[in-house]
């Protein structure tokens, strides 16, 4: 069984073993890593890692040093942050298209990426990454606050906005499929802070879900899963969410939601990737603490399927490279490392 | 006089910003904070009173709702400008003296950082209950948080993070502080942020909601 088969088996909720897992960087984190290993490192041979994202959030052309246009021609600056950045400046000012053209979706630049992807890991699990997929493109275009009282005051236009981007991601997703080789749609949207949600299950009901369900449906007739990324305490929209038609959910931060009810609740509707606490265990923990978490997840939440197994965000720069190591070489030797007759010291 | 008072707070606590504002639903057609504030300063309502007694009254209750999640931030959004709308009508009041300040905050997102909606929604609620605030933005260095503390003595300090990687800049900012002003109080904020950093670091609160935040600065500001 190759990795594709592994993963694809893994959200289907039949048991796999070994656990199929993801690791990711952010560029920063990547560069760190890479010089800790001695200026040689491979982030998707050397980890081992099941998937490959072709992503929306690349091939963005960079306008001046750190500033970058977005496939909507939205400026971010990612002269702090490298991986995401902020808007610049919103494109739309007030509620209306006039001056602003919606981009088309025949050329982008992700399709090459998927064709390199087909090319270099054809036995991968292959994701399509929509970033910034909804919520978040609309408020790329148009600002966090205004989108926010916008969606009191003009719901006219929101949804006007909302359902061109939605037009926008569906045409995506048939051009990608039409490409070929990927396997599942990821959704990047991050309605919830620590605390909870940002714009409250209403609104999210009233402008979100009806527009994920159709991205969904679409991914789904493309022959393809529909998985959502989401940031933050939204655990109450799991079951809309699982309703709208999606299959897989990522982060699955255990900082704000208990990750071993929340699996054992939706288990058999909803699959899960990460998991491993990003914000807590990676970058304090010592490589003993990655380690019983590690084992913990994989024990308790892989065994019996409808788990991938990955940090609960892509690796930032400020984990000590000690516990990456220790998080990769546990994700590649599993097998050997809970095989108890080995005992736990060992890749310490 | 409560009456108006009560209709400005409850126009603050349902964001109802004025006339032509067709949110809350149920409140279209009707005056909003804009009108009943002038209206209330022309009937000759003491300008400290609007902003005690309805300002931070409705921001306030708004405060609450939001840390239990009963609203979220359209709606605080909403109240802000309501606010503001009304705080506008009251500027000359606080230029004369006429209306005393709590106090006043220094608050910025901190270096590396560039995000803002967290503490933005903070200093709304630090101005709507009666502090004057001092935005210092994003990517904010500790010495332009000390800059600002020798221009504004006594205030204090507001510092809010969403990155793992960008909250240990708070620890610098915390120790140059207190070094210029070891009376200020130090509160933090933001995503990655909790207790146990706030002690490990040296600063004075933390809080994981706006309220929270206003009411250790009220507490400390009627000690």
């Amino acid at each position: 069984m190759n990795k594709k088969q592994a993963f694809r088996e893994a959200i289907e909720f039949n048991p796999v073993s070994p656990l199929p897992y993801v690791i990711r960087f952010t560029v920063e984190a990547e560069e760190n890593y890479t010089a800790f290993k001695g200026g040689k490192f491979d982030p998707v041979e050397d980890t081992g890692t099941y998937a490959v994202f072709s992503q929306t959030n690349s091939g963005w052309e960079e306008v001046r040093p750190g500033f970058f246009r977005d496939y909507f021609g939205v400026i971010w600056n990612k002269t702090r942050d490298r991986t995401l950045g902020v808007v610049v400046d919103p494109p739309i000012k007030s509620p209306g298209f006039k001056g602003f053209k919606f981009p088309q979706t025949d050329f982008l630049p992700v399709y090459n990426f998927q064709e390199e992807n087909n090319k270099d890991y054809p036995d991968h699990f292959h994701i399509l990454s929509i970033g910034f997929t909804l919520f978040e493109r609309a408020w790329s275009l148009v600002g966090m606050e205004n989108l926010m009282t916008w969606m009191l005051m003009e719901p006219g236009f929101v949804n006007d906005l909302l359902d061109r981007i939605t037009e926008y991601n569906t045409d995506l997703i048939r051009h990608s499929a039409a490409v070929g080789g990927i396997d599942c749609v990821r959704f990047g949207d991050d309605w919830a802070g620590q605390q909870g949600l940002l714009f409250g299950r209403e609104l999210w009901l009233e402008y979100i879900k009806p527009r994920l369900q159709e991205m969904a449906t679409v991914a789904r007739n493309e022959g393809l899963y529909a998985a959502q990324h989401c940031c933050g305490k939204m655990d109450e929209l799991i079951p809309d969410m699982i309703d709208a038609g999606i299959r897989l959910f990522d982060p699955f931060q255990p900082e704000v939601m208990d990750v071993d009810q929340i699996f054992g609740e939706y288990y058999g509707k909803l699959a899960f990737m990460g998991g491993l606490s990003i914000q807590q265990t990676m970058p304090y923990g010592s490589p003993e603490d990655v380690l019983n978490e590690s084992i913990h997840l994989i024990t308790e939440l892989g065994g019996k399927g409808g788990y991938i197994f990955s940090p609960s965000h892509a690796l930032t720069q400020d984990i000590p490279p000690a516990n990456i190591e220790t998080m990769i070489n546990f994700a590649r030797h599993q097998e050997y490392h809970l095989n108890k007759d080995h005992g736990k010291g060992y890749f310490i | 006089m409560d009456d108006i008072l009560n209709k400005i707070a409850y126009c603050v606590e349902f964001g109802k910003i004025n006339l032509q504002s067709p949110y809350p639903p149920d409140m279209k057609g009707l005056p909003g904070a804009d009108e009943l504030t002038q209206e209330a300063l022309d009937k000759g309502i003491d300008a400290d009173d609007i902003l005690q007694k309805a300002l931070v009254v409705g921001m306030e209750k708004v405060g609450i709702k939001f840390r239990e999640n009963k609203i979220f931030v359209p709606q605080v959004l909403m109240s802000a400008k309501a606010m503001n709308m009304a705080i506008r009508h009251l500027k000359p009041y606080f230029l004369s003296g006429n209306i005393k300040r709590k106090g006043t905050v220094v608050i910025g997102t901190v270096a590396g950082d560039l995000h803002d909606i967290g503490k933005n929604l903070v200093a709304m609620m630090f101005e709507g209950n009666g502090w004057e605030v001092i935005d210092l933005g994003t990517d904010v260095s500790a010495q332009k948080f000390v800059e600002e503390l020798k221009n504004h003595p006594g205030s204090h300090v507001g510092l809010s993070a969403l990155l793992t990687t960008t909250m240990v800049n708070m620890e610098q900012i915390v120790r140059e502080v207190k070094n210029v002003a070891p009376d200020s109080r130090v509160l933090i904020g933001g995503a990655p942020v909790n207790e146990e950093f706030k002690t490990k670091i040296g600063a004075d609160f933390y809080s994981p909601d706006p309220q929270g935040a206003v009411e250790f600065l009220n507490s400390v500001a009627s000690r």
